[in-house]
């Protein structure tokens, strides 16, 4: 981000931190504020020669623009290509390929945690997702086990490893903070809490961050690599050059520690075997998880209304 | 320190913006700036005018947030309506109007040469800043566009879409509604 688009941020955030001091005493900013951020404001640089023509007569002449306007209405309503950016229709691409409405999304996601200790677990998450449906079988490394997840929406049931069939109504739209038992169905949980993949690469395209980074062979097929990088997130995705499909997608989240005595950890989630199924009926079931008939049923609730009692373990 | 990854919705970020927490409004700036540059790049075909109205556009998101009910129309969709309305009062006043700005001391902020090819990098991948249009059926994005970002009246957008207004209303109610679930899906 480089200084416009961040000065404006932090011009924004200062802004709106005094609004709401000055709610509490008056509704126009103090004369103070103004002539100190009068004196903040950057003197504009020279401009290189490739940008004269765009910025003909100066700032002045730029903002008075009616008449630009105008004749820019006529092509508003077609698609505008200017020039410059990289690669749009592999960044595009991909994040249409990574879309889940109206098809399910099949892909296999395997989680490697190590903290500055040196410690590390893993877990493998076997995932089918259509919209906000997730179902997702679970294998953790250490301790080994399986455990088996799907969440509709409003509800989220994990069939434990013991039998037990725990049903957690949550909330529209709360699972994302609440968690529900383990958190891992919408891929985050809170602030600083694993991300999907998925998620992250849709959101760092929408937010301009993903760029194209030439071409690599992975097993001997040629494919398109794509970065992006936020704040303590760095994304690698490798997608077919025909289809855009994601072949693997790499994640690593660094996380700080929570306190003195906790590790920092480090987080990296790799996702392979990526596919797109039709919404059919019969793949539907994919989305669905078959526990036992004669498991035992718990009904919690989360964040929610509707809760028949408090959570019982 | 904000970040694009907050769990948070648009919604939830601007109820909070209005309850005071200014990092939410930074959160809600960072993950639509470049629809809106790009939108003001589509009409005004300037960058650095993009850049002015963009600024002004989220001052007057940041004024008006206390006005934002969750519920209606997508966050992005209220967003994209004030940039409308800047567009259209700084074509009126043959100026790029810094009225919002003006009222919360926010300097206008120069541009130099590096930050003008992060602007045209940002609006450059039409699809990209777009994104959230492009994934709408083609009569929904056609509706939507016109509607939010064109400022179509219903009847103007019904004779183009060679429908009813009714039909053309359904088409953006649908369109909104998607966006929406879209939004979700990917938090």
């Amino acid at each position: 981000m480089t200084d416009y688009i961040a000065d404006l941020q932090h011009a924004l955030r200062d802004a709106a931190a005094r609004e709401y001091a000055a709610q509490t005493s008056s509704p126009e900013p103090a004369e103070h504020v103004i002539a100190e951020n009068a004196q903040t404001t950057r003197r504009r640089r020279p401009l290189a020669s490739g940008y004269a023509s765009r910025r003909k007569g100066g700032r002045r002449a730029a903002r008075r623009f009616a008449p630009v306007l105008t004749l820019a209405a006529v092509f508003a309503a077609a698609v505008v290509v200017l020039t410059g950016g990289s690669s749009p229709s592999i960044l595009s691409g991909a994040y249409a390929a990574t879309g889940t409405d109206g098809v399910i999304v099949h892909y296999v996601e395997t989680l490697h945690f190590q903290n500055s200790t040196g410690t590390s677990q893993g877990a493998l998450h076997d995932v089918w997702a259509s919209g906000q449906q997730r179902h997702v079988i679970v294998t953790t490394t250490d301790p080994k086990r399986t455990e088996e997840v799907a969440f509709n929406g409003t509800t989220e049931e994990n069939y434990l490893p013991d039998g037990t069939l725990a049903t957690y109504r949550v909330a529209a739209g709360t699972l994302a903070r609440g968690c529900g038992s383990v958190g891992i169905l919408l891929g985050e949980c809170g602030r600083g809490d694993q991300i999907n993949p998925l998620i992250a690469l849709r959101r760092l395209y929408r937010s301009g961050r993903l760029r194209a980074a030439g071409q690599a062979a992975l097993d001997g097929r040629r494919v398109e690599v794509i970065t992006g990088v936020s704040q303590g997130i760095r994304l690698r995705a490798l997608v077919d050059p025909h289809t855009f499909v994601p072949v693997e997608i790499q994640l690593v989240q660094h996380f700080a520690p929570p306190a003195a005595e906790f590790p920092a950890l480090k987080l990296t989630t790799t996702i392979t075997d990526y596919q797109r199924l039709p919404l059919t009926p019969h793949n539907r079931q994919l989305l669905l998880m078959r526990p036992h008939p004669h498991a035992r049923r718990l009904h919690l609730c989360v964040n929610g209304t509707g809760c028949a009692k408090s959570p019982t373990r | 320190v904000s970040s694009i990854f907050d769990p948070r919705s648009d919604e939830e970020l601007l109820v909070a913006t209005a309850g005071g927490e200014a990092d939410a409004f930074a959160i809600f700036y960072e993950r639509h700036i470049a629809l809106v540059l790009a939108v003001m790049a589509r009409r005004t075909r300037s960058y650095e005018l993009a850049a002015d109205l963009a600024g002004e556009t989220f001052a007057a998101a940041l004024l008006g947030c206390r006005r934002f009910r969750p519920g209606g129309p997508p966050a992005v969709a209220w967003l994209l309506g004030i940039a409308q309305n800047k567009l259209r009062e700084s074509a009126r006043r043959q100026r790029v109007v810094d009225d919002a700005r003006q009222r919360l001391a926010i300097p206008m902020l120069g541009l130099d040469d590096e930050d003008l090819l992060r602007v045209e990098e940002l609006v450059s991948d039409h699809g990209r800043a777009l994104a959230l249009l492009d994934d709408l059926p083609p009569a929904q994005r056609e509706a939507v566009q016109a509607r939010v970002l064109e400022d179509a009246e219903y009847d103007e957008l019904a004779a183009r879409m060679s429908c009813s207004e009714q039909v053309a209303r359904q088409h953006v109610s649908r369109g909104l509604r998607r966006l929406r679930t879209q939004l979700q899906e990917d938090r």
